[in-house]
């Protein structure tokens, strides 16, 4: 029987009604249920973990900083809609041929880009990979028009213009400062700074830390 | 507009931008009733939806934060409050289409710096370098017998002085006075608010390979820029986090801009503000005052819901529109048809001698990497040339060394190069055998490039042309109803030469740093293309001209009436109650970028006024 | 390493030696009989280190049997029942979905909740909450730069107009009282009144702040030159320490007859407070007021959340939700809504025009605009649209219906959420400054508290990213504020809080004192 200051008790509830204090289970049934029944399972869900894994092939970034465990962006399942929306069936031999091959990753791309004879898987990935570094969708059959161009045609008057931005569309505010493109340059995006006053005059953390999964610290002694 | 026009306004200020909201602070603050009349939104809650917007923007160029939205009042003729944009100067077609472009353009070179009608004005979106002007700047004619770079003789470094302090203070500037140390005569009685920001790494390497450099007889140093940029809390606002984005949004308003000014102004309680409000006339008495300001109103679906006027002859008007807004004020105002040429406009003066500083900005990769895309866009700059004896001959200019890549320069790095190596393109000129790359190999090679990025930029003097000008069109209104700013604009060979000196100088610090060159030789119908005269080896090379956003001149200062607008305290000659305040004013372009020196000239206009209404 | 303030030598007979943070050894403080005003027994000290952890067993239940005896027992051991830190999985890679770790960290929150607002050795009541003894901001961070003491909770810097005068002193002459952060705008409730806002830390953040000299603004060159980095003490679990806590709220004026009376249920935590505004004469240079708590922000320092933990609570009756609005459920009353007044009448989350400040141009109602009442919607991030279940809600319900609870006023208090550092290891890892980035993926991405961040509330479509209230994302941007007479003086990181910026110098006259 525990005591407990009577201070406590001098509540607006009567002194009576405090009386037992045993386990205060306040049901028998777990409180917090699992995932509830009208959140439909996700279709694609084995869908997008394959395709997670394609992106870390295609873009050179490790899968825990393109789905990390709290994820509240869902980049990989926003490219991933959008990449089946330009071509589900492409995405979808890309993804089985990806899955069902024994090579390594960069050589599985190496055979599917082989063996694309349409072009359609090329260009696909090339938007997959443009919508992480970038934050933006590049349509494939806009990045197809525009890799024919006849070379050296940019006209250095022509820094906005609609003929040298090949039209990408900004997916969303958050797809922008997660892109990965600020990653690989050991910096941030422009607009969206994390860092403290006067890092830019240091050396940058090193290209590892922006690319790959953060290292464990050995276990230390407890503290103070 | 509200109960505003049953009032008795002391002053009336047509422009919220930085000078209308310094004079209107002070003022304010000297318990005088101000009125401040801006064509465009007001100061917004939050930036909330500013940055949405930036954020979301494919092209994110200066203006892509702030109304009127790029993406969706693009026909300038149907826009209330319309404005030039970077977007309308992107290609060689563009800026001569009236159906694109808010500014009719008749030269053959285009004017290239645009500029915002809303609350704060411009410096929404400036860099906030804060440089003073140097002694010899205010000496162009005496020194160097450029004579129609004269400025008045109460108007000088040492006269003004106190004044820029004063504007330091009020603004918030970062420095460090030791370091600015260039020219021997330009005395700091003060330090500055705040001390310098921290060099980037790229300022550093820049610093260590220049040093023992000379040039025209001077030693090189890279030193850091004063900036409207807090390097510790300020005012109750943050410490710059470098999110490189001063152009055109800082996400945590570390850098100042002058919807600050107008919070506080309104804070003094004496300030009043009317927004969507479109001064369209300024009208006359008998005499020759100024008896009142015609206006138009817009709501917020850009209609025009409502006219009238405002003011009475014992108001004191000042304009603060801008260099091209204010003339086109001043020219829509004909007294009846008995000034067909603009009020305030005796000496002819109104809307000529538009300049800029004609910027020229190479680019290329460092030997190193020096981890651009870091820190403010720019932190240093190299001002040691920008005086001589050479002023005589060709103009001067100062450089500043940018911090962010190739981002200004190829316009949208880095989008450009990685598309570029994505999807086997070469618009950025790293890419010659058209790679396609993916997975290791993409980051490896796009990691090479982008840390290695770097480009500088010489802002050019241009000298004051009196065909350079703005004139009212006659056929192209804008969405009220109001003619357009028609524009003619070109650079004379003073200031070509001048350009021709900072190409040079940057090939010079280029081979200095080791560093391989991807400038773009624009193609000969660019039309801001500039063919310089020919250089030591005979050959005329070309190259490629940027605004710097500096607009400047067009209703300039001066001790004569027949050849100025205004005197030193940028009073009108012709109306004694009419004030034009603004970059408007310089009669030269000077070395420095203007904000500063407007800032002062207009904390001193606005003691004058205060004056005045006190002895009245 | 025990440095004695100099200032403090004085007090140091009858304080005792002042709580030191680095140090390995816990030092009780002696005689708590200066507390003797209010607390019959000696034993319980909150203000020391210690804390209490009471993980959940099965994160799906709750047992407020075991909660109960955790705290009973701490209450009897002298020990501090808040807790050291959110008990979760040190590693979340087994695939933990956030809503799981999300609840988690709610739990640990209403459990600080409830600690922080119960008195010294006690549970809730009615008895000063211990949170209310903490330092307020303008004690510690005084105008003259000068040091103070732990030692007189209860005895803050008085102002002259107020002495003599029981209650929470309000500093009304600090711009951060009325205006929120980054001067974004007043709050004005139904009745036209002000809310205000007060800032408190506790024992160990204080003591850090006293003993590397941060109270002032050469103590803080003097820090950084020799190359130290601002590091509060954490909370550690292990280690039984609580760690820096710091607090932010909000109050509202209260009305006798409405809020407080012989008659009247209070539904509000009420305290006595003095609104001190020195330009004003007489009583108004120090009016006495009623309070009555509307929100509540903590942060807490600790060991595997080095960003900290940001919780944050409001009076159910603050304003409804966005999607209260939408289905015109807007029932009331509110505190800062009224029903029925219309959109294009009343706009939503928007600031009256200035001036603001309340000091030179008298009280209540908004002198500038009497008729001004802020028109304020929740925008997000609701409890309900983190996920598809509202798990906060039940949260709150279930320990609103707790009988300890239940009947108090504590029950219209509701959690809004908790921001935590989702980003493993990041979250764990010593200097983040040092870190690619040092937020560590703040989780939910965007925070605010209606009457705290009123007009940095989400879009109605989504948050947008530092413009949007956030806490982690918002502190991780505070630095110091030194004086320079050392060139190599510089603004640094000062973990997470903006306290250390409002420190003030020695030399009131002295040229770099920034305007404030």
């Amino acid at each position: 029987m525990t005591e407990i200051s009577r201070r406590g008790l001098i509540t607006g509830a009567t002194a009576a009604a405090t009386a037992a204090f045993g386990s205060m289970l306040i049901s028998p049934s777990p409180l917090f249920a699992q995932p509830s029944p009208k959140v439909a399972a996700d279709p694609d869900k084995d869908a997008k973990a394959q395709f997670a894994k394609l992106s870390e092939a295609l873009t050179g970034i490790d899968l825990s900083i393109l789905t990390p465990n709290v994820d509240p962006f869902g980049s990989n399942g926003e490219i991933y809609r959008r990449a089946k929306e330009a071509k589900a069936d492409t995405l979808r031999t890309i993804l089985d041929k990806f899955i069902g091959s024994a090579g390594t990753p960069a050589k599985t791309i190496t055979e599917i880009l082989a063996e694309d004879k349409d072009e359609s898987a090329k260009f696909l990935m090339r938007s997959i990979i443009l919508a992480w570094y970038l934050g933006a969708w590049y349509a494939p059959v806009d990045l197809k028009t525009n890799s024919y161009k006849p070379r050296n045609t940019y006209d250095s008057t022509r820094r906005y213009s609609r003929e040298v931005l090949i039209p990408g569309k900004v997916i969303s505010p958050n797809a922008y400062t997660n892109s990965m493109v600020w990653r690989v340059a050991q910096a941030h995006p422009m607009g969206y700074s994390n860092l403290q006053f006067g890092y830019w005059g240091q050396e940058p953390p090193v290209a590892e830390m922006f690319t790959k999964p953060l290292p464990l610290d050995p276990p230390k002694p407890d503290s103070k | 507009m509200n109960d505003t026009s049953q009032k008795h306004y002391d002053v009336i200020i047509v422009g919220s931008g930085i000078a209308g909201g310094l004079v209107a602070l002070r003022l304010g603050q000297s318990k005088k009733r101000v009125l401040v009349l801006e064509a465009g939104e007001p100061v917004p809650t939050n930036i909330n939806a500013e940055m949405d917007r930036f954020y979301r923007a494919d092209a994110k160029v200066p203006e892509s934060p702030y109304t009127p939205d790029l993406m969706k009042d693009l026909d300038p003729s149907k826009v209330a409050a319309g404005r030039p944009t970077v977007l309308s100067l992107s290609n060689s077609e563009d800026w001569r289409d009236p159906s694109k472009s808010y500014m009719i353009q008749t030269g053959t070179l285009p004017f290239s710096s645009t500029y915002e009608r809303t609350a704060g004005g411009t410096s929404v979106h400036w860099l906030g370098t804060c440089l003073r002007l140097l002694p010899n700047d205010f000496r162009m004619k005496d020194k160097y017998q450029r004579d129609w770079a004269e400025w008045p003789k109460g108007i000088n470094y040492a006269t003004l002085e106190d004044w820029y302090h004063k504007a330091e203070d009020e603004i918030g500037v970062s420095g460090s006075k030791d370091e600015q140390s260039y020219d021997k005569e330009m005395f700091f009685s003060k330090d500055y608010p705040m001390p310098a920001i921290p060099k980037s790494l790229i300022d550093q390497f820049i610093e260590t390979a220049i040093r023992g450099m000379k040039l025209g007889g001077k030693d090189l140093k890279v030193r850091s820029t004063p900036a409207a940029r807090n390097s510790q809390p300020f005012k109750q606002r943050r410490t710059c986090a470098g999110n490189t984005n001063c152009i055109p949004i800082c996400p945590i308003q570390a850098k100042y801009d002058p919807t600050i000014t107008l919070r506080d102004a309104e804070a003094t309680g004496n300030v009043d503000f009317c927004y969507r409000t479109v001064a369209k006339e300024i009208c006359l008495t008998e005499n020759g005052r100024i008896d009142h300001i015609e206006y138009l109103q817009y709501g917020k679906d850009g209609k025009q819901s409502g006219s009238g006027k405002i003011g009475d002859s014992k108001t004191i008007f000042v304009i603060a529109c801008n260099a091209i807004e204010t003339p086109r004020l001043l020219r829509m105002s004909k007294a009846n048809g008995k000034m067909p040429e603009g009020v305030a406009n005796s000496s002819g003066q109104v809307g000529r001698n538009l300049m800029d500083h004609p910027m020229y900005v190479p680019w290329g990769l460092l030997p190193q990497s020096k981890f651009p895309y870091r820190g403010p866009l720019s932190t240093s700059g190299i001002e040691d040339l920008r005086d001589g004896e050479f002023r005589k001959e060709r103009a001067s200019f100062r450089i500043e060394i940018g911090n962010e890549g190739w981002n200004f320069a190829v316009g949208g790095d880095p989008n450009i190069t990685t598309v570029d190596l994505v999807n086997g393109l070469n618009n950025s000129l790293v890419n010659p055998n058209y790679d396609a790359l993916f997975g290791d190999a993409l980051v490896t090679r796009l990691r090479n490039v982008l840390t290695r990025q770097f480009r500088l930029g010489f802002l050019v003097e241009q000298e004051p042309d009196e065909k350079n000008c703005v004139t009212l069109s006659e056929k192209h209104t804008d969405g009220l109803g109001l003619p357009r700013p028609e524009v003619y604009y070109s650079l004379s060979d003073y200031t070509i030469r001048g350009l021709a000196a900072a190409k040079k100088t940057a090939d010079d610090i280029f081979a200095r740093l080791n560093a391989t060159e991807y400038t773009r030789i624009p193609d000969k119908d660019d039309p801001t293309a500039i063919e310089l005269p020919p250089n030591e080896a005979g050959r005329r090379e070309r190259i490629r001209f940027m605004g710097a956003g500096h607009i400047i001149g067009t209703y300039r200062m001066g001790d004569d009436p027949k050849k100025s607008v205004v005197n030193a305290d940028q009073r009108s000659w012709d109306h004694k109650n009419l004030y034009l305040i603004g970059t408007g004013v310089f009669p030269t372009s000077a070395t420095a970028n203007p904000t500063l020196t407007l800032a002062a000239l207009c904390l001193r206009t606005a003691e004058k006024i205060n004056n005045e209404l006190v002895k009245a | 390493m025990i440095e004695v303030d100099r200032f403090a030598v004085k007090f140091i007979g009858f304080l005792g030696i002042v709580m030191l943070l680095c140090c390995m050894t816990l030092t009780r403080e002696r005689a708590a009989g200066q507390d003797a005003q209010q607390q019959p027994s000696g034993k319980l000290n909150s203000d020391d280190k210690t804390c209490t952890d009471i993980p959940l067993k099965n994160i799906s239940e709750i047992d407020l049997g075991v909660i109960e005896n955790a705290i009973d027992n701490a209450i009897k051991q002298g020990k501090n029942w808040i807790p050291c830190d959110a008990n979760q999985e040190s590693d979340p890679k087994d695939d933990t979905p956030s809503q799981k770790l999300q609840r988690g960290f709610d739990y640990y929150s209403w459990l600080t909740f409830i600690a922080l607002n119960s008195p010294k050795g006690g549970f809730l009541g009615t008895e000063t909450p211990v949170w209310e003894t903490y330092k307020q901001l303008p004690d510690v961070m005084r105008p003259d730069g000068s040091s103070s003491d732990w030692s007189d909770p209860n005895q803050p810097l008085v102002p002259g107009p107020c002495a003599n005068k029981k209650g929470m002193i309000i500093h009304m002459e600090m711009e951060e009282t009325y205006n929120e952060p980054f001067k974004t705008g007043p709050l004005f409730d139904q009745n036209g009144n002000y809310a205000v806002f007060v800032i408190f830390m506790n024992k160990q953040m204080f003591g850090y702040i006293k003993e590397n000299n941060l109270y002032n603004r050469e103590g803080q060159e003097t820090f950084q030159v020799k190359q130290n980095e601002v590091d509060f003490p954490e909370g550690n679990i292990t280690a039984g320490s609580l760690g820096a806590i710091m607090i932010k709220v909000s109050w509202k004026l209260m009305k006798e007859g409405v809020d407080f009376g012989p008659n009247v249920t209070p539904k509000y935590h009420i305290i006595d407070g003095l609104l001190y505004r020195p330009k004003q004469k007489g009583e108004d240079a120090c009016r006495q007021v009623k309070l009555g708590l509307i929100g509540f922000h903590v942060g807490h320092k600790t060991a595997q959340r080095q960003q900290w933990i940001w919780t944050t609570f409001e009076h159910h009756e603050n304003v409804p939700t966005q999607e209260d609005v939408d289905k015109h459920t807007t029932a009331g009353p509110y505190s800062f809504y009224d029903p029925k007044c219309k959109p294009s009448d009343c706009p939503v989350n928007q600031v009256p025009a200035g001036p603001w400040d309340p000091d030179p141009l008298g009280w209540a109602p908004f002198p500038a605009n009497p008729a001004f009442r802020s028109q304020i919607v929740r925008t997000g991030p609701g409890s309900g649209e983190l996920f598809q279940d509202d798990d906060v809600a039940v949260l709150n319900k279930l320990f609103h219906d707790w009988k300890r609870i239940k009947g108090t006023v504590w029950e219209h208090y509701d959690l809004i959420t908790t921001q935590w550092p989702s980003s493993f290891p990041c979250s764990f890892k010593k200097h983040p400054g040092s870190l690619p980035d040092p937020t560590c993926a703040p989780f939910p991405t965007f925070l605010a508290n209606s009457t705290l961040e009123t007009f940095s509330q989400p879009l109605h479509d989504g948050g947008v990213p530092l413009a949007t209230s956030s806490c982690i994302s918002c502190h991780n941007n505070a630095t110091t504020n030194p004086t320079h007479h050392d060139p190599k003086s510089m603004a640094m990181r000062s973990d997470f809080t903006y306290i250390l910026e409002k420190a003030h110098s020695i030399h009131e006259s002295d040229a770099q004192e920034n305007n404030k």
